[in-house]
């Protein structure tokens, strides 16, 4: 009796709760509204920004929409702790323009589009613009309420779409680049005349790999002899050995990879049980550094593997931004421990730094602003941590940076690789056409 | 003479009667004020929540009638909602992206007959097969859906996914972006009046089958086929047209769905086998064979997370940040939700709309309640 009296009582709580909860608007009311266009340049140039939502006078809030559980957190917590340690440097000397600390304000996506399209909708009226949106599928759901909400995002994936739009701010050369690239120095390196496969995950990241793919057999003559595919197993699959048995008979000399960290493993594993040796090239969220230490992949990798992806190996002293983003761990997180994402995440924040800078000194911290101040930024600087991006006077005029850098593993390195190919653009590279938004 | 409590029924038409009392009447004054008032004052995020309950209470509807009210369990739930969200997206996207630029009423009602047909496929083995059989084929159809969606790139735009059609025209009136006291609601706001009439409409489509003669026939082979086909229930008729009716309303549930998220991918996170057990898990929650107990369980199992994550910022062992301390707040409402089904199926397996019956019955006959 008294069982049920406690789950009625749980019952009519729960429901009161809801519509309570529901009726109240709360401090983020926002309602999505047509806003007019932006026109000419701001008024308010040199002059202390006035206040608008996510922005209160004193500090500037920059949401992210990321996965902080679940599979994917592995890339996606590196990614904003390294967003997180760049902003602390900034705020521990004054904040954006010297005078505006910059706050983040996170919500977990789960990698689900449903989950982050409520969870964008909850602080898009808190913040001025998006510094992370982890997530091709779950950027493409978004960015047509960016659009309406005049809001900007950082999307934490390198697709080619993304190149031109005016609601993004990508960074860092695109998928098709590193793959062009990467298969330019293959060629060209002894691997003329050898057969060429491919196995990609089945979704838009895979998509993003065999366009770039595609491209390159058409600019430097060859065929790609086989192409599988796979689902990932953070969508219930994982399981590939049938298609590593499919590469294996058709003796493959090079399998380009385009994968991500969460079927990496399984993949390495499953051609090593199968004595498949080919070389290995895969795209940048292919690799953890984890992956250098385990004693089962160790041998593989170092003499099959290589990866594409930009900048330099964690820690190299020739590189000036690279040393700035290692004084900056030191002092915000020195517990970290290197990883590409973090590298990654750190370069995002800079590049909104350089926005909210001009923003700033346009004088206006408005949604509208922060666009009108990435047509006005130039070129994204980054000291070589990674390509410096040109953003232009209009999004349609965004050229991203052209080159990558071919990595080899080495255990003994931070992150457990060294640079083989150091930063290079192809021509096949420098020729490719981006999409218009 | 005294009065007879309204509680009682006298004849065939009285029963019939769906606001019987002046209560139930009262309350649904209140509920229209409530569609009527709601999205002008809520913000997108309330919204959008709101929004997405009322799209799975749909699917709920229509998953009850099947498993709850006809016994035929089902797991393929998510592949009409991915059925019906490509449908919409073919049919009512723009040419220039591939699509035909149908007008909204046209891809509903396609998407509707496309998920009845389908349904009735689906629904031939039912009449061999029961139990947890019958649950296997309707896996087997999630997965041979999502491969079908993955393939099919004219339609779905294979695993890259598609865009969907940003107008939701009816009767002259763009509901995603529709114009009320000088300012234009945003998308959810405008979804809110479609989803919630659509809930509306569903839900007394239901209600009216199941409180007829074909509403007694599912029951009847719900708790004895056998028996029932003995005293002249086509089994045929009813177990294949409850998937029939039950698949088309997940369809339009997944046009619902996919207007909703405005870009959908064959992604199993998202239309995959976790989807139907959710489906499942709301209307054990709301109450197996009730009307109302699907909507009220997708609104409890919807707005669980949002309650949370609106106090997790007030109760210290929960955070929502990466660098912060604490539990997660979205592993917490996945947390609480599995407590729920538990609770739910061991104290109270008439879930929410059983514990409201009980709640009515015992004011009904206060002061004599036991």
């Amino acid at each position: 009796m008294r069982s049920k009296l406690l789950v009625k009582l749980i019952g009519v709580l729960a429901i009161l709760s809801l519509v309570v909860a529901a009726c109240g608007s709360g401090d983020n009311a926002s309602k999505s509204k047509k806003t007019g266009p932006s026109a000419g340049p701001s008024k308010n140039a040199g002059k202390a920004p006035a206040t608008v939502p996510g922005f209160d006078g004193s500090t500037i809030k920059l949401g992210v929409v990321t996965p902080l559980t679940g599979a994917v957190s592995v890339i996606s917590l590196p990614l904003t702790y390294g967003s997180d340690v760049y902003w602390k440097g900034v705020n521990a000397n004054g904040g954006v323009g010297g005078k505006y600390k910059v706050e983040l304000k996170e919500e977990d996506s789960q990698y689900q589009t449903p989950v982050a399209t409520q969870a964008y909708d909850k602080i898009k009226g808190d913040v001025v613009a998006f510094q992370q949106i982890l997530g091709t599928q779950i950027t493409k759901a978004l960015l047509p309420k960016l659009q309406a909400d005049s809001l900007s995002a950082a999307p934490a994936t390198l697709d080619a779409e993304w190149v031109k739009n005016p609601s993004l701010f990508p960074i860092a050369g695109p998928y098709q680049i590193q793959a062009v690239n990467s298969l330019d120095y293959y060629i060209k390196n002894g691997g003329q005349g050898k057969k060429i496969c491919a196995i990609a995950q089945d979704d838009e990241f895979g998509v993003a790999g065999l366009q770039g793919l595609d491209y390159a057999a058409s600019k430097l003559h060859f065929t790609v002899a086989k192409t599988v595919k796979f689902t990932t197993v953070i969508s219930g699959g994982g399981d590939v050995t049938a298609q590593i048995q499919q590469l294996s008979d058709a003796k493959c000399d090079l399998v380009f990879t385009v994968a991500t960290a969460a079927d990496a493993s399984s993949i390495l594993t499953k051609s090593i049980a199968l004595n498949f040796t080919p070389q290995v090239i895969a795209l940048a969220p292919f690799w953890l550094s984890a992956f250098a230490q385990s004693p089962a992949l160790q041998d593989f990798l170092v003499k099959h593997f290589w990866l594409a992806s930009e900048g330099s190996y964690w820690g190299d002293p020739n590189i000036p931004g690279m040393t700035k983003m290692l004084a900056d761990v030191q002092k915000y997180k020195p517990d970290q421990k290197p990883d590409p994402y973090f590298g990654f995440g750190y370069a995002q924040a800079w590049a909104m730094d350089q926005i909210l800078e001009k923003a700033v000194a346009d004088g206006d911290l408005s949604k509208e602003g922060i666009q009108r101040a990435s047509n006005e930024v130039g070129t994204l600087k980054f000291d070589g941590l990674t390509g410096d991006y040109l953003y232009g006077s209009s999004a349609a005029d965004r050229d991203p940076p052209r080159t990558s850098t071919v990595f080899k593993v080495d255990p003994s390195k931070p992150a457990g690789l060294d640079v083989l190919a150091p930063t290079f653009a192809s021509d096949a590279a420098k020729s490719y056409k981006f999409p218009k938004a | 003479m005294a009065r007879a409590n309204r509680a009682m029924v006298r004849d065939y038409a009285d029963d019939l009667k769906l606001f019987r009392s002046p209560a139930k009447r009262i309350a649904l004054v209140a509920l229209l004020v409530a569609y009527l008032g709601l999205p002008l004052v809520l913000d997108d995020f309330w919204a959008g929540v709101l929004t997405l309950a009322g799209i799975t209470a749909v699917g709920a509807l229509g998953l009850n009638l099947l498993t709850g009210y006809t016994g035929q369990a089902s797991l393929g739930t998510a592949f009409f909602i991915g059925l019906g969200a490509f449908t919409a997206s073919y049919l009512g996207r723009a040419s220039v992206l591939g699509g035909k630029g149908m007008p909204f009423i046209v891809y509903l009602v396609v998407a509707a007959v496309l998920g009845g047909l389908v349904g009735f496929v689906v629904g031939l083995p039912a009449l061999r097969l029961r139990g947890n059989y019958l649950v296997i084929v309707t896996v087997g159809l999630v997965f041979i859906g999502l491969y079908i969606f993955t393939k099919w790139k004219t339609v779905t735009g294979g695993p890259a996914g598609t865009s969907m059609p940003v107008k939701v025209d009816i009767l002259g009136n763009n509901f995603g972006s529709l114009p009320a006291g000088g300012t234009v609601l945003g998308r959810d706001q405008g979804l809110f009046y479609v989803v919630w009439a659509i809930v509306a409409i569903t839900a007394l489509l239901v209600k009216n089958i199941v409180r007829t003669r074909p509403g007694r026939a599912l029951q009847a082979v719900r708790d004895r086929d056998v028996a029932a086909e003995v005293i002249g229930v086509s089994l045929f008729r009813y177990k294949v047209g409850a998937f029939v009716i039950s698949s088309a309303i997940a369809s339009v549930a997944g046009v619902l769905f996919g207007l909703h998220i405005q870009n959908l991918s064959p992604d199993p996170l998202v239309i995959g086998l976790f989807l139907s057990v959710q489906y499942l898990a709301i209307i054990i929650v709301g109450g197996v064979g009730t009307v109302y107990g699907s909507i009220l369980g997708a609104l409890l199992i919807g707005g669980t997370p949002a309650i949370i994550d609106r106090v997790s910022e007030n109760v210290p062992f929960l955070t929502s940040s990466a660098t912060g301390s604490g539990i997660n707040k979205n592993v917490f409402a996945q947390l609480l939700y599995g407590v729920l089904i538990i609770v739910f199926l061991v104290l109270e397996p008439r879930g929410l709309a059983g514990m409201w019956q009980r709640a009515k019955a015992y004011f009904q006959s206060w002061p004599f309640s036991h």
